[in-house]
């Protein structure tokens, strides 16, 4: 799965890892994990991620050619 | 990993108490320091601490609880095979520490499964088919066996019976469970592998009772 997250970040008022984690209450690696694609988030979280990020879940993540079954 | 917080200081002092404790009272003590240890998870695992984890520290948790429990099945396994080698006769101990943890997560696996009715069909047939498989297996074809046979076709029968009729397999069930806790326990004297035997068969028929109850109130999806 392709991740947007890192350049949302950036793209919404320069928030750090640490400053993302706290805005949707989760921990700073569980944020390093989803930006490094190590980590398949749930539904919920991806959501509010996009709400908080001011952008849509589309927009954050994307499928790749290997996520295809 | 995780942030310095209330079940931090809670765990830490658990610990610091079992070292203590277990330094200068008994030695058993030191296993508190086992309590401290897995504080977290437990709490986690039962949902109680939930604010104190976010969901990729919980995924964490239950894939590190899974691996654990492999390598203590694996472990008690060498260690069987190591006593048995060495001429003691400990299988029962071990194979009880390995039935304890295989029926705990196999009942709590099936039970998160949510459909309650199905799940509780498929405990009741799996443990009748068992006792009927290990009463035939240890007896081969008799009357005898037959008869040891029996409440494993009557748990078969009885769960089947749930399938249409739920209540009434939780309420026979929950009698047998009683049952067999009672016959098990405080009638035949209290020793060590009599209270593990009740245990050991009691609660998955109250735990089946309870899952026939809830699921009576909801319609069958899907049985076998």
């Amino acid at each position: 799965m392709k991740t947007n997250l890192r350049k949302y970040r950036f793209e919404c008022g320069d928030l750090s890892q640490q400053q993302l984690a706290d805005m949707i209450k989760v921990s700073r690696q569980t944020i390093v994990a989803i930006e490094r694609g190590d980590y398949n988030l749930s539904v919920k979280l991806a959501l509010l991620l996009a709400h908080k990020l001011n952008t849509t879940v589309d927009e954050l993540f994307q499928l790749e050619e290997k996520d295809y079954v | 990993m995780f942030k310095w917080d209330k079940i931090s200081w809670i765990a830490t002092g658990i610990f610091l108490a079992g070292l203590l404790l277990g330094a200068l009272v008994n030695e058993l003590f030191i296993y508190l320091m086992v309590g401290g240890f897995l504080l977290r998870s437990t709490l986690l695992a039962f949902g109680v601490a939930k604010k104190y984890a976010d969901e990729r520290q919980m995924q964490i948790q239950y894939h590190s609880g899974n691996i654990a429990l492999t390598v203590v099945i694996i472990a008690i396994i060498i260690f069987a095979v190591k006593a048995g080698l060495s001429g003691k006769q400990a299988f029962d101990e071990y194979a009880m520490l390995v039935t304890i943890a295989l029926v705990a997560k196999g009942i709590v696996g099936l039970v998160m499964i949510g459909d309650y009715r199905a799940v509780a069909v498929r405990i009741t047939v799996i443990a009748g088919v068992a006792i009927t498989l290990f009463a035939s297996l240890s007896h081969g074809f008799s009357l005898g066996t037959f008869m040891e046979a029996s409440p494993g076709l009557l748990i078969i029968l009885v769960g089947l019976i749930g399938i249409k009729r739920p209540m009434i397999s939780a309420i026979v069930l929950a009698v047998i469970g009683l049952g067999t806790f009672i016959f098990f326990g405080p009638v035949g004297g209290l020793t060590e592998s009599r209270i593990f035997m009740g245990i050991i068969l009691s609660i998955p028929l109250f735990v089946t009772a309870f899952c026939f109850y809830k699921g009576s109130k909801a319609k069958i999806t899907e049985v076998v």
